[in-house]
């Protein structure tokens, strides 16, 4: 039931919408669909290229486990959650993940999908490196999971970043 | 001792050119234990990284206290930063 409720998926390369799998239910009144993509400037820097780095099996694991989380918050067991991220290089402009969420009505929805991408952001182990137009490169610093080993996952909803 | 295979992840890929740790040590032995070891062996530009990384083995994130029996499916991960 989870598997087919749930998805989540690894591509290389930039994502587009047709590689988001998802299943429609007649009794679903909403979609909310996030679109993540490639900046061209980050902490004031010139941006040309990004490259991500994931580890699949454990991303797949925390990513399933943050969709239940989800629908378990916000009440919605009939929720449905699509999540895909790519992997490898991608240039300015190129989408980088995509969550799709089916619920009966909006509000859970906006929530869920707020969720996820949050909790993703916060909690998959996905890294980033980022290549300047000045030549420069450099993984970005961004948030311990050794917390999170302890138990610490997501009891509060985050600010987003 | 066991020779074990540690996949390193995002900024510690570039530890070496195949961003795998080759580790002996001896099981069973904590997290905490392997980082300890680790720390000795890593570059120095790599240990403060380290001390901010968790381990995982296949899809379990550990935590420090937990023990492994085994160097299976061992990876690094610094903080993350998806999306």
């Amino acid at each position: 039931m989870i598997n087919q409720q749930y998805q989540v998926s690894f591509k290389s390369g930039p994502v587009v919408s047709g590689d988001l799998n998802f299943s429609s239910h007649k009794s679903h009144g909403a979609a909310c669909v996030f679109e993540g993509t490639v900046r061209d400037i980050n902490m004031g820097r010139k941006v040309i290229k990004l490259c991500y780095d994931i580890n699949q099996k454990l991303a797949q694991k925390i990513i399933l486990d943050i969709c239940l989380e989800a629908s378990e918050r916000y009440n919605c067991p009939e929720a449905v959650v699509s999540v895909i991220h790519s992997w490898g290089e991608l240039k300015v402009g190129d989408i980088s993940v995509l969550v799709r969420v089916g619920t009966p009505h909006r509000r859970e929805a906006f929530n869920i999908a707020q969720y996820v991408i949050d909790e993703l952001k916060h909690r998959s182990p996905i890294w980033k490196k980022e290549f300047y137009s000045d030549g420069d490169s450099g993984w970005l610093k961004g948030h311990t999971l050794c917390q999170l080993a302890h138990g610490d996952s997501g009891k509060e909803p985050r600010s987003p970043v | 001792m066991i020779e074990c295979y540690i996949q390193c992840f995002g900024a510690l890929r570039e530890i070496n050119d195949q961003g795998v740790i080759i580790h002996k040590t001896n099981f069973p032995c904590t997290v905490a234990d392997i980082k300890e070891e680790l720390s000795s062996v890593v570059p120095e530009a790599f240990r403060g990284l380290l001390k901010v990384c968790a381990l995982s083995q296949g899809d379990r994130l550990m935590n420090e206290q937990d023990q492994l029996v085994s160097g299976d499916e061992l990876s690094l991960l610094p903080p993350v930063n998806g999306g």
